[in-house]
This record gives C-alpha cells, structure tokens and sequence, in this order.
C-alpha cells in the first residue's frame, strides 16, 4: 500500500488522478472533463497545500493546549508504517523537524480520536466484553488491552461521562432515557473539545491525503477498538469445509451466546468465500495499490471481516469499503475501521425481542433483513430502535422498509427544496430511486470522482451518521436540477444525473454546498421524517400482509395490464380504469418498478407471503 | 422546455424494458456495455444495485427503445433488485458457461421471476463467456438448450468479449416482445391512441407538463 500518494497529474483515460479504474461506461463522460480537470489539477494541488497547512497548524497548536503527551509510543501502532507513504510530503515541509512534527500530530489525532469516540456506542466496556468472549481463543487480548487502557489514562478527559453518547445531533438520542444526561454530558463535551466547532469546519474543507487514513482512523475510533492478535486470530481461524446448510451458518447470529458463533464460525463452511473472490479482480481494478499483495490485503480484510461477524459475513459494498480503507490506511487498521463502520452503530441489534420476534419467520429471510439493514443504515443509529418494530410487523420487509422511508424522505427533501425540478421528474415518471438508491448503497463510491467521493466521507465519518448521504444527494440534486429539467424522458434524466455525478470534480463546492444543508439536515430532522414517513409505510405493510397472496395476484394482474402497454401516455388515454389511473402519474414512463409506493409493497408484500410459504 | 416536445415523444415506435438477471459475475454488465457502447473491459467493476443504459435499435422500420436495466447479481441485493422485475417486459436470464453454480441458479432465478414479474414476461437464456477456452467450460451447449426447451424459451451463447451473439440475443428477445405488443395492440381494437400518432401523445404531455411545472 505504499504506493498510496497525493493526486499525481499525470492523466490518461483509463484511470483518473487517483490512479482508479474509470468506469467504463463514464469514460465518454471522463474525457470529457478530463481537460476541465486538467486545469484543475494545479487549483486542486494549491487548495491541498493551504489544507495540510491549515490541519498541520491546528494539529500544532492543540498539541500544545490539551498539553497532550508526546509520547513515542504511537496510539495507532502501525501510524509509522502509514506516515511512511507520506514521507515526500513531510520532507518537503521541513525536513528537520520532521519528526517532532510527526509526534505532534499523533497525540493532536489521539486528542481527536479521544473526542470521537466518545460517541462511540461500543465503548471501552464492550471492548473489554469482547476480550472477554473471545478469551478463549485470544488469552492474551486482556492484557493487551489493559495496556491500551493505561495509555488512555494520560490524556483521559472523564471518560466515564464521555462514554455516553453525546453527539447532539444524534437523533437517537432524543428519546433515549437520559436526555437530560446527555444534554449536560454534550455541553460537557463542548466544553472539554472547545476545538471541536474549528475541527469540523476543517473536515468541511477536506482532510489532507497525507492524513485522511489517520484522521478517519481517528473519527472511527480505531485506537479504541483495537484488539492485539484479534485480526492475526480471525485470519488464522481454519474453516471446515464441510457443505452444512448455509443457513445454519447464517442463523449464529441468533445466539446471544457469541463464543456459541464463534464455534459455528468456525465449524461451519465460509460460503461467502466464492462471492469474496469473484470480487476481488472488481474492486478497482487494476488500482496500483491493489495489485497483488494488494488484492491479498484486500481478501484477508474482508475474510477477516466475514469471520468477525458472522452474521454479515461478506457482502458487496464492502469491497470497496475495505478497498477504500486500504488505500490509505495499513491492513489491520483497515479492517478496525471497517468494523467501526460497520458495527459499531448496530450495537442492540442482537437483543432479545429481536429474537423473539424473528421466530415465525424463515431464518434465511431474517438473515437477507440484517445484511440489507447493514447496509442501507450502517452509519445509522436509528435504525436499531426501528428493527423490533419493523420485525414485529413484517421480518421480510424491514429492508425495503428502511431503504423506502430513508428514498422517501429524501424525496420529501428535494421536494421541498426543489419543487420545480420534482414537478418536473414527475411528469417524467423519473423515479429519483433509481439514481439515488445506488448513490446510498454504495456511499458514493463509483458514483462521484474520486476526490469529492473521499471528501463526502471525511464529513460522514466525523460526523457518524447518514445525514451527509442525504446532504450530498441534495446537493448534487441543487447543483444539477437546472439541467435535470431540460430533459424529455427518463433515459435522458437518469444519463444525464448519472453522469453529472460522474463529473462532479469540484469537491469543494460539492461539500460545500452539502454543508450549506447542515442545519436543515440534521440526523434530528431526518429522524423526524422518518418518524413520519414510517407509519404509512408500515401500515401499507401490515394492511397488505393480511390480504396476503390474494392481494399479491391482484396487484400483479394490475401490473401486467400496465405494463403491456407499449407506452405511457397512451395508457393514460386507454387506461378505463379510475382505480388505474389514480395510481399513476401522466408520462411516458410508467413501467417504473416504483410506480406507486402502494403498488409496490403490494407486490413485494405479497411475493414475500410467497417466499415464506415456500420457506 | 418549450423546444421540440413533440419530437423528442416521437423519436421511438416502442419503448421496451429489458432486465439482466443472474449470478454475480456471470458478465451481465459486459454484455450491457457490449451492446450499448459496442466496448469490452476485463477490468470490470461490481454492480451495486442496479445500474441502466438506453440503446435504440430498427426492427422491421420500428424504431426500438431498449431501456436495459442491470441488475446486481448478488443475493442480499435481490430484494431491491426484483422490486424491477415487474416493469420489465423481457428479461435475460444470464449464466456463465465456465461456472456450473450459476447455470444450475438459473432455475432459482426462473422462481424468482415467476414470482416477481408480470405473467406474460418474455425470457432468454444466454450463456456468456462462449470464448473461453474448451478445457475451462462447465456447462456444454447441449445442457443450456436443454434447459431453456424445458421452460421453452431461446436460447444463445454469448460472448461480451469477442461480440458473439451479443446483438443476435437483444434484438431476438426485443422481436419477440414487439411482436407480443403488436398482437396485443391488434386485440385492444378499441384503444383510442394509435401507436403511429406520437404527436399527440406529446401534446397531451406538454400540455400536463406545462400546468404541473411551468405555471
């Protein structure tokens, strides 16, 4: 991974300024902007000089005012390895004081990370827990732990209240039992990171490249969860190759009893390992830093990740996630921040209602709903307290549910913002999900370049929930619905969004423009809409499970008469039915699998009646 | 928005859905790009949730709109992805021919359509990666014809690669679905649009255009 380096001007078709693989389908878009970039590159190398300026001299001076240690021993172990990529950086900067620089800034990130996570919801307790379970296999992880533990002790600023959740702006918290509690602990947390308001405004102008791996280490909180020989453990467990059921294997995760999960794990057979691999050449091909011993550092992450937890096992955004995270940062670090991301906010999710809950239905399908709900909601924290709900409703929707409320809500979002520009997709019968829904899954890798993609993450994990997908999506939504409403049909709306997306290399502006919503987009609102969105959803779920198959067959007959239509507006005029048409918006495009939210989860309702009988 | 509305209704005869469904990794994307942008790439990155391209092709002096959706093949993505299903009006059953498991999956994904798709979807079966070397195939010609009898759908071998059959499988599957569409058109007598009158129905769409935005 040392290949790792700031944007390098040179320029060729194939891959961008990062070195990744352009997708090909954009390449007409990328030549395209190519040229623009071209003479962006030098705007772009000067804007990233002020910004390593600007972090080095906050990193400095806070140094010095938490009077933090500047111990040698670094929070994060491999912190060297990692500063070796940036070596030319430095060297240019001073080269005398190089080093003293490099020890600044790591307490300077250990200041940070302690404020971090100090939202983390596993905290240092469930750290420990972890030690605890997985003791058998790892009896030297106490230990180990204990000694990260004294480290903390120096710059440890009353961990025990900080260990709360504190994020204000975590919606989650607003019915949580101690809101009081968290108020003051939050105005605590002011209080002890007065800095905190300038940090967030120097993630808002992007993190140097030098530093992004250990600043985002930092916001997830990696020194904290670190395990010693954890990860070395996980790839080191051997796996039968026994061809049980996969549903057995799948099913651990019902176990509170995790040392039972762990034996499964790894008593059972990694049926994750064949997608694993067929992945491995697509996750950005042919990068520099994933060449061989790249891709090798790729598989273990995520073999190490499927093992971890079992019941996600391995699926496929995260190949990029882990991709990502290996461009910037050393593997083992890689893989705790990935944990982080996807762990740590779905603390809860194992509990006992929803165990119970989850009875009546097919273990398969419960499985499908937690790798879904990871991956729409993995920075949410909200979503945890919705799972026993939803799954006391409808096990098998919950995943469509969250994925339609949080579309919905973007929906009612842009609506609000941009009226003219919906109206317009409307009449198209532009259904935003088609464009928006893989810009959620995927975080907007592969979606924007590279350098605004890395900048949306820099936000999204300092401030660690989704709200920033949403900002960013609206956003993109702002900068490009003038143009969005010249188009005449869907394929020409959908193009077009897609590769304006692609072409979005003004990071700056992106963000910036994303942040103008920060306010407006809180994760309180977007819990409040949610909140709103939720009900009719759910009740369009439950109304529609108790007509069962029946409803399904009506609505699919309803389809197919839609749908034999060869176009849209000439259903419209032939459309006798009332019931038709009042379902449907007057465009050509109505084959859209969102016509109506109704329809859908008539359908979906209904196929998964079906799916459960057959199961 | 006031430029052409008419024309731009009226640049295709028939607007048809196609879906791509498979295993992961079985080159539906490939394929995609093959027909839509005429171009092949080893270096292929992984679909997350669907993706679509738009190509339009003549049949018999028809002017064809293929709006091909693409779908992730991966199984904790399908209950997004067959949420597509319903609007398609054809769909490509892909598998690959040095991989066995996604041959023997098509069954799975046939169950999948069934229940997800509207009754009279029409299908094909591809199987893709044709090129490959004899010693790396997996499932002989004979066996995938033999399955796409049993459901009696068509069948091809496709190669995104080396462009085998890759046309011969679109245009196929998009004759069919005209051909449907017309006899449908034929027994619905009393629909009151004909097909040939596009201008009309652009008309209609700028006049709702113009009260729903413009006003």
């Amino acid at each position: 991974m040392k290949e790792t380096s700031p944007p390098n001007i040179t320029m060729d078709h194939k891959r961008d300024a990062y070195g990744f693989a352009v997708r090909p389908q954009h390449l007409q878009t990328y030549r395209k902007y190519a040229d623009i970039y071209k003479a962006m590159i030098q705007f772009l190398l000067e804007e990233e000089e002020q910004r390593s300026n600007r972090w080095k001299d906050f990193l400095g001076r806070h140094t010095e005012s938490n009077q933090l240690p500047s111990s040698g021993e670094s929070p994060i172990s491999s912190l060297e390895e990692t500063d070796g990529n940036h070596k030319d950086d430095e060297e240019r900067d001073s080269v005398k004081t190089g080093e003293e620089k490099e020890a600044q800034i790591r307490t300077s990130l250990a200041a940070i990370e302690q404020m971090m996570s100090s939202r983390m919801m596993k905290d240092l307790v469930s750290t420990e827990e972890y030690v605890d379970i997985r003791g058998g296999h790892l009896a030297s992880l106490e230990e180990a732990k204990h000694s990260e533990d004294s480290d903390d002790e120096f710059y440890d600023v009353e961990k025990s209240d900080l260990n709360q959740e504190v994020s204000s702006s975590d919606s989650n918290n607003a019915d949580s039992p101690g809101v009081h509690d968290i108020q003051g602990t939050a105005a605590a947390h002011e209080e002890y990171f007065p800095w905190k308001k300038e940090l967030e405004s120097l993630v808002h102008d992007g993190l140097p490249m030098a530093l992004r791996g250990e600043l985002w280490q930092a916001f997830v909180g990696v020194r904290k969860r670190r395990v010693e020989g954890y990860y070395n453990n996980l790839l080191n467990l051997e796996s039968d190759d026994n061809d049980i059921d996969s549903k057995v294997v799948d099913a651990s995760h019902l176990n509170k009893n995790v040392n039972e999960s762990e034996k499964r794990q790894v008593d059972a057979p990694e049926k994750w390992k064949g997608e694993l691999e067929k992945d491995l050449p697509r996750t950005f091909p042919g990068h520099p830093a994933l060449h061989e011993n790249g891709r090798n550092a790729l598989r273990q992450l995520l073999t190490a990740y499927a093992r971890h937890n079992p019941s996600v096992g391995y699926c496929q955004p995260m190949n990029y996630f882990a991709g990502l995270l290996l461009m910037l940062m050393p593997e083992e670090n890689a893989f705790w921040t990935l944990v982080g991301i996807m762990d740590d906010y779905f603390d809860g999710y194992y509990s006992e209602e929803m165990i119970e809950s989850q009875v009546c239905f097919s273990l398969h399908s419960f499985v499908i709903l937690l790798f879904l709900g990871r991956n729409f909601s993995f920075l949410s924290v909200l979503t945890i307290r919705e799972y026993p709900i939803l799954l006391h409703i409808s096990t098998l929707n919950s995943p469509e549910v969250l994925f339609q409320v949080d579309q919905l809500v973007l929906e009612e979002l842009v609506r609000e913002r941009l009226p003219k520009l919906v109206n317009h997709l409307d009449y198209l019968g532009f259904q935003m999900v088609w464009v928006t829904g893989p810009w959620f899954l995927s975080v907007f890798l592969n979606v924007l370049p590279w350098e605004s993609v890395m900048r949306v993450w820099d936000v999204l994990l300092f401030d660690g929930s989704r709200a920033m997908l949403f900002r960013t999506a609206l956003a993109l939504m702002e900068l490009y619905g003038p143009a969005l409403v010249t188009t005449k049909n869907t394929g020409n709306a959908t193009n077009l969004l897609q590769s304006l997306a692609g072409s979005t290399f003004d990071s700056s502006q992106l963000i910036f423009t994303a942040c103008m919503e920060c306010d407006a987009v809180s994760e309180i609102i977007l819990g409040d809409l949610r909140k709103k969105h939720r009900p009719a959803v759910l009740a369009d779920l439950e109304e529609e499970k108790s007509k069962g198959l029946r409803a399904w067959r009506n609505s699919h007959g309803l389809a197919s008469k839609l749908y034999c239509f060869r176009r849209g507006p000439e259903l419209l005029t032939s459309a006798n039915s009332a019931e038709l048409s009042s379902n449907m918006h007057s465009n050509e495009d109505l084959h859209s699998p969102f016509l109506t939210r109704k329809i859908l989860m008539n359908f979906s309702t209904g196929c998964q009646s079906i799916l459960t009988r057959i199961l | 928005m006031a430029a052409t509305p008419a024309r731009a209704r009226a640049d295709y005869d028939y607007l048809i859905k196609l879906l791509l469904i498979g295993d992961s990794g079985v080159g539906k994307s490939c394929l995609l790009l093959r027909f839509s942008d005429g171009s092949f790439t080893t270096s292929f990155i992984t679909t997350i949730g669907i993706d679509f391209k738009i190509r339009t092709i003549e049949l018999d002096g028809k002017r064809i709109k293929l709006q091909i959706w693409d779908t992730a093949g991966q199984e904790r993505f399908r209950t997004i992805t067959t949420a597509y299903y319903r609007g398609a009006m054809g769909i490509l059953l892909v598998y690959d021919v040095t991989d066995e498991s996604s041959f023997n999956n098509i069954k799975n994904w046939i169950r999948n359509i069934e229940q997800h798709a509207s009754d009279n979807v029409n299908k094909i079966l591809v199987g893709n990666k044709a090129d490959m070397d004899e010693s790396k195939r997996a499932v002989p010609t004979s066996k995938g014809q033999a399955l796409a009898d049993e459901y009696g759908i068509k069948f091809f071998e496709t190669s995104a690669k080396t462009n085998l059959n890759v046309e011969q499988v679109f245009f196929s599957i998009a004759r069919d679905i005209k051909q449907r569409l017309a006899e449908t058109d034929t027994k619905a007598e009393d629909k009151t649009i004909k097909i040939n009158k596009p201008d009309q129905a652009g008309a209609e769409g700028e006049a709702s255009q113009k009260s729903a935005c413009c006003g």
